[in-house]
């Protein structure tokens, strides 16, 4: 894996204008694939993913110059990346009308048209479950059990208590439970 | 700081189950995308900054089949269509599932190759010559079977007229039998006893001395004909006209 500068680093390049263009291109190299599979958990589809991320990296570039340097830069980007998926499903939502289980069973689907997809495999079972539970519970069970987030930054990145992120992720990994062994 | 034993561990202590489990990516990305990516983001970002379109964006981000643009229009029409239908279809299966379920399900059955001649047999009741034909053809020989009876009904009332004011001596056996059957008003039936041919024979005979204006002036008013219409509403128009202009005439 490349070695990147570290955050700060990286931030006052970005606020030179000469070193700019390439302060820039290192944020995202650093961050996309992370950043890239958080989104595509929450979204399923790359197409979707891709979207999510360009409009992310958008926002990245427009806000960067004001970011305040008492807060992470890795944190702040997964905020954003959180939110501009939940935006995106919402925006999904209220094309087709969806009610949020609707949407879910809709994440289900995508996962079962996968050319892969094989139901009897435990890999995909679990994929099903993680799209049954409600969003926020999915941000935070994505979050934990594959980026291996402390839940101190978890708590910065979605501006909710530790308190509640545990009991969100424990309910997380019991609803997750209870549909492997059912199904 | 929490690490990853910790993260494990606390998964361990809520589901054994989830714990056990590898952790394995099962979404696939197209080859190059992470390379490619951070170029892409940069010249979408200097272009947005440069005031540039959402759609040139897109152009300058994303390659396109060739040929794409020549039939976008249609297809983006197709996909508008296909999609009304699909929220009509939807919209009918919303209201009523059932309704909906059952709604191609025929139960009228038509008889075998019906919808074979069908065609054939409109064509051959629109063909306007053909309809004509039979129509006029109908309503002239009924017109002129009733002209030929008014004519010959015109006459014997003449007859019957002419007879009556003679001395009963001087008449032969016919006329005399004529007078019999004007007595006892049985005139329609003997009348229906006269052949066709009979009728044929003695206008031929007789009818080229007859003066037709006058027998009609004096036995038929003009205003009490039916009407044409009268005909086509019912065939049997004239038949009544006549068995009544008879039986006034008679009687007189």
């Amino acid at each position: 894996m490349p070695e990147y500068p570290d955050d700060k680093e990286l931030l006052l390049q970005f606020k030179i204008p000469a070193t700019k263009e390439a302060g820039f291109t290192l944020i995202i190299k650093k961050y996309q694939e992370k950043l890239y599979w958080h989104v595509r958990r929450m979204v399923v589809e790359h197409e979707d993913a891709n979207d999510v991320l360009q409009n992310m990296f958008i926002k990245v570039w427009n806000g960067l110059e004001n970011f305040r340097e008492d807060s992470q830069l890795y944190t702040w980007l997964y905020r954003i990346a959180t939110n501009e998926s939940l935006s995106f499903l919402e925006q999904q939502r209220k094309k087709s009308t969806l009610s949020l289980s609707e949407e879910e069973s809709g994440l289900s689907n995508k996962l079962q048209a996968d050319k892969h997809f094989d139901a009897n495999k435990l890999e995909w079972k679990l994929q099903i479950a993680i799209q049954q539970l409600p969003e926020k519970q999915r941000v935070v069970f994505n979050l934990r059990y594959y980026d291996e987030m402390p839940y101190e930054k978890m708590s910065r990145v979605l501006e909710t208590s530790e308190g509640a992120l545990k009991a969100s992720y424990h309910h997380a990994v019991k609803k997750i439970e209870d549909f492997i062994l059912n199904h | 700081m929490q690490n990853n034993n910790d993260i494990w561990i606390e998964l361990n202590e809520i589901s054994p189950v989830l714990a056990g489990m590898e952790k394995l990516n099962l979404f696939t990305i197209p080859d190059g995308y992470f390379e490619n990516l951070p170029g892409q983001m940069l010249k979408i970002a200097l272009d947005r900054e440069a005031g540039l379109p959402d759609q040139l964006l897109s152009k300058n981000t994303r390659t396109v089949p060739d040929g794409y643009f020549n039939n976008l229009a249609d297809q983006i029409l197709l996909r508008i269509k296909a999609r009304q239908e699909e929220n009509s279809i939807d919209k009918q299966r919303a209201l009523s599932p059932e309704l909906f379920r059952i709604k191609n399900i025929n139960v009228f059955e038509v008889p075998a190759a019906y919808f074979n001649n069908l065609a054939e047999e409109v064509m051959n009741k629109i063909k306007p010559d053909r309809a004509k034909l039979v129509v006029i053809r109908s309503r002239q020989s009924s017109f002129i079977k009733y002209a030929a009876a008014a004519i010959f009904t015109g006459l014997m009332a003449l007859g019957v007229f002419k007879l009556t004011n003679q001395a009963p001596g001087k008449l032969d056996a016919t006329v005399l039998n004529g007078l019999q059957i004007n007595k006892s008003h049985s005139f329609e039936e003997e009348f229906a006893k006269v052949s066709d041919e009979d009728i044929i024979k003695y206008l031929e005979a007789n009818g080229e001395n007859v003066d037709a204006q006058l027998v009609a002036s004096k036995t038929l008013d003009e205003n009490e004909l039916p009407n044409q219409s009268d005909y086509m509403n019912d065939d049997k128009t004239l038949d009544n006209y006549l068995n009544n202009m008879n039986s006034e005439n008679l009687k007189n």
